[in-house]
């Protein structure tokens, strides 16, 4: 029986006709996770596998009962490991948190249990999801499923190699200024972060909360519409959470045309950094998309300059006051002790800055950083006004060699596609397009309107 | 503003975090360099409307 690399759609059709069952297919992904575990580092932990076979006969059972169950039902799963599970310790990769329980699901994770989904374990990340390589977890560097000498992205690098490398089905992850898209551009998968609100954050261990929000890896644009189906709706317990009226799936819509579609191609995205072949990529996605009956033009966005300080200005801030809590209910010299033993050094580095734009002369910054975020959004909604999609690279180019080390500047300023989508709150999706010389993957990024998912999803299938 | 090992010590303080003397160091020169990608924000003009479209 060949499992290997199989999409949602295809497993829930044989596991629907019942030529293949959950408990064979969560032994099948369990067992490879963890042979594959020992190279590639993406999980931190597994679940145990009498529980997880247990979860995948009751499902089994519901389906031989003719239960009509979600697609999702039945699929082995991983959840990056700064969503709170309650079976399995919540470390956000931190040495801090080694031991650390939320005492429950978060509610992304419940709604994925409930529809019968099998979580094999937690995966690897930058701790608290600060970096772009995952060369900053206390649990070790997870390693690039397409040639281990080169880094999966961060911060979610644990959710997009194990799709990559088909330990898992689809994954969750978390995405603040880009964590999941551009690991899911080096990865060479799909990697998506839907409009700030849509998805509960309700049980995630924040980095910037008004930044964070809570998506997924797939194999292909047509999984990430069906994983969005399910995962998508207003949760009461997240202050954050929004209502929104779907009529149609996007997985049904995902076929619908996209004649007369307005498309935005930033000038400034075409810059100095960016390689020729991720420009390739994208320029030959917007001749694709002229095809399907877009209609593509360049359009200049002269903010596109200030958009990684206005990110990093705003979100060393909310850092800074976010993890003050941690370690919690410990006070005094072994709250210090605790916290001087526990966070890494990128933690501390951003815990730091946050804390030097809070001081003195600094803080002229960090108040221009907020009004810029204001005005970003402002004139991003008017895009929106006049375009449907806006195209972009998601990374300058292919993933970087461990070891690769960049200026602390560089690395920021290697965030400047992804971040305005965070500072705006609206979704975007990395999809794999091309190769560079190197071989490796490269991903382009689709942004759309707030809470216009059906239409980033559909325009993404285009491609 | 560049910060000095005194501010940084403070900051340390505040975030209840205890630095080594190397820590220091490193951060004083990480967090200096960094602070250095803000500047450009002071001469920023914001002015409604700048996004130029071709239609």
């Amino acid at each position: 029986m060949i499992l290997s690399n199989m999409t949602i759609s295809k497993l829930s059709s044989r596991l629907e006709e019942g030529s293949l069952k959950s408990v064979d297919l969560t032994r099948h992904y369990l067992e490879k996770a963890k042979r594959m575990n020992k190279v590639i580092n993406a999980y931190i932990q597994f679940d145990l596998e009498e529980y997880l076979l247990e979860q995948a006969y009751k499902v089994d059972k519901r389906r031989e009962k003719g239960e009509q169950l979600s697609k999702l039902a039945g699929l082995p799963i991983g959840i990056k490991d700064n969503i709170g599970t309650k079976r399995m310790a919540t470390t956000a990769a931190s040495r801090l948190l080694q031991d650390f329980y939320t005492g429950e699901n978060a509610t992304a994770v419940q709604r994925l249990e409930d529809l019968g989904v099998i979580n094999l374990g937690k995966l690897n990340m930058d701790e608290f999801g600060m970096g772009s390589s995952n060369e900053n977890s206390f649990y070790g560097s997870v390693i690039n499923p397409r040639h281990k000498d080169y880094v999966p992205g961060g911060s979610s690098g644990g959710s997009a190699a194990a799709v990559a490398a088909d330990m898992a089905v689809f994954t969750l992850g978390t995405d603040t200024g880009g964590s999941i898209r551009q690991p899911a551009s080096y990865c060479g998968v799909v990697g998506m972060k839907p409009t700030y609100g849509a998805v509960s954050k309700y049980g995630l261990l924040h980095l910037a909360p008004s930044f964070d929000q809570i998506g997924a890896v797939t194999k292909t644009v047509e999984d990430m519409a069906i994983v969005m189906d399910n995962l998508i709706a207003y949760d009461p317990k997240d202050p954050h959470s929004k209502m929104y009226k779907m009529e149609k799936s996007f997985e049904s819509r995902l076929k619908e045309d996209i004649n007369g579609m307005h498309v935005a191609l930033p000038k400034e995205y075409f810059g100095e950094g960016l390689s020729k072949e991720a420009k390739e990529a994208v320029l030959i996605a917007a001749q694709d998309l002229e095809k399907a009956g877009a209609k593509v033009e360049e359009i200049s966005m002269p903010f596109t300059a200030y958009l990684v300080s206005v990110y990093y200005g705003s979100t060393c801030v909310e850092v800074y006051e976010d993890l003050m809590r941690y370690p919690e209910k410990i006070t005094g010299e072994e709250k210090i002790k605790r916290r001087s033993q526990g966070f890494g050094t990128q933690v501390k580095k951003r815990i730091l800055l946050g804390g030097a734009l809070l001081q003195g002369e600094n803080r002229k910054y960090y108040n221009k950083a907020l009004e810029g975020r204001k005005f970003i959004c402002n004139e991003m909604n008017e895009l929106f006004q006049k375009y449907e999609i806006v195209l972009s690279p998601t990374a300058t180019g292919t993933a970087f060699k461990f070891g690769e080390k960049q200026s602390p500047t560089a690395m920021y300023l290697s965030d400047i596609y992804t971040v305005s989508a965070n500072i705006a709150g609206i979704p975007a999706i990395s999809v794999p397009r091309a190769k560079g010389e190197d071989g490796m993957p490269i991903g382009i990024q689709l942004m759309a309107g707030r809470g216009k998912e059906d239409i980033l999803l559909k325009t993404a299938y285009k491609l | 503003m560049k910060l000095d090992r005194k501010q940084l010590m403070d900051i340390s303080k505040q975030a209840k975090i205890h630095l080594t003397e190397r820590e220091l160091s490193y951060f004083e020169n990480e967090i200096n360099q960094t602070l250095e990608m803000f500047k450009p924000l002071e001469r920023w003009e914001m002015h409604y409307d700048t996004i130029q479209y071709d239609h």
